[in-house]
């Protein structure tokens, strides 16, 4: 086994999925090939130093906190990623209800004042009723 | 009965309502859940967030479980989507993650938690120690993820490449390929760290 050769199998020889002879024959090289032992050592090293990348146990009670998440509401897959989205389309639709009541209420106010100054006895000319749009306008400012 | 039959046989009560039987599932892999996610995230808090999120998202999808698949393939593959969703969740939060990260972190970099041997009594022994603890975090954390628990799973959880390959869902040659640019990363990464390293 070459040195190209040798190297290429270093993460089979990590994982021990070389076969015996070909394992026989790369250890044997590593042995006698200064260059390959040193890039070996430092390959293997290094995946032997991850190892020590130790991780905490649960905490106490975290089965029992497991089960009472259950219980919860689930909120829709696609919740998180659309949640603003639907928010500013519920506040857009609101609004533009809100705008169209208005203007609907404001309307039809408009329309029972007309009705109420035409039946009116007190106001016989017809002058006033025609420009009753400008008085109104005057009596908002 | 094997260890594969009891999962398959715990799931088939579990996807029956039995809440005793998800009881005794999470007591079985709650260890190795918060330790994957720990290893890939480097908070222990979040950890634990997120692997009740694993273990109710097993509880809900017990009925599409079929035992034609290994049990902790199946888990795996939960708990892999739901790093991946918490690394899509934080880049959209870049910006306030970058903000974050100016703030004092009252927890430390591991979410308050420290394995025991960083609590040596030699005070420079376990700042060696710990140093050397987040150095190998930090290198595995920055790790693309598909590398990253393909590292994980074969390091930590001595898993085949067969198994990481039905986890992962590409090839065994795809496996390799990626702890194999995973390895060269860490090597490149932990060198200094190493005894007689540069």
């Amino acid at each position: 086994m070459n040195c190209q050769e040798t190297q290429a199998r270093f993460d089979d020889r990590l994982d021990q999925r070389l076969p015996d002879a070909e394992r026989t024959a790369f250890d044997q090289h590593v042995a006698g090939c200064a260059v390959c032992r040193h890039q070996w050592q430092t390959y293997a090293g290094a995946w032997g130093t991850v190892h020590r990348y130790a991780a905490p146990e649960p905490s106490f009670g975290f089965a029992a906190r497991a089960l009472r998440q259950l219980d919860q509401p689930v909120a829709p897959a696609w919740w998180p990623v659309w949640r603003w989205a639907v928010l500013a389309l519920v506040v857009i639709a609101l609004s533009a209800g809100g705008v169209i009541i208005r203007a609907h209420r404001a309307a039809a106010d408009r329309v029972a004042f007309y009705e109420e100054v035409q039946q009116s006895d007190c106001l016989d000319d017809y002058d006033v009723i025609a420009h009753l749009d400008q008085l109104e306008g005057a009596n908002h400012l | 009965m094997t260890s594969s039959d009891a999962d398959a046989a715990l799931m088939r009560r579990v996807g029956d309502g039995d809440r005793d039987a998800f009881r005794e599932l999470v007591e079985r892999y709650q260890r190795v859940v918060i330790r994957t996610i720990y290893r890939s995230l480097g908070d222990a808090w979040e950890a634990e967030d997120l692997a009740q999120r694993v273990f109710v998202q097993v509880y809900r999808s017990a009925n599409r479980y079929r035992p034609t698949a290994k049990f902790t393939t199946w888990l795996f593959t939960i708990v892999h989507n739901t790093i991946l969703n918490e690394h899509r969740r934080r880049r959209r939060h870049a910006a306030e993650s970058l903000d974050a990260l100016q703030q004092p972190d009252p927890g430390g970099e591991s979410g308050g938690w420290q394995p025991a041997d960083l609590r040596a009594p030699d005070p420079a022994q376990a700042a060696a120690l710990r140093e050397l603890h987040e150095q190998i975090g930090a290198a595995i954390r920055e790790l693309p993820p598909q590398q990253r628990t393909a590292v994980i799973l074969c390091r930590f959880e001595g898993q085949s490449y067969e198994e990481i390959a039905a986890t992962l869902g590409c090839s065994v040659p795809a496996v390799k390929s990626l702890l194999h640019r995973a390895r060269v990363t860490l090597t490149e990464r932990l060198k200094p760290f190493l005894p007689g390293g540069v």
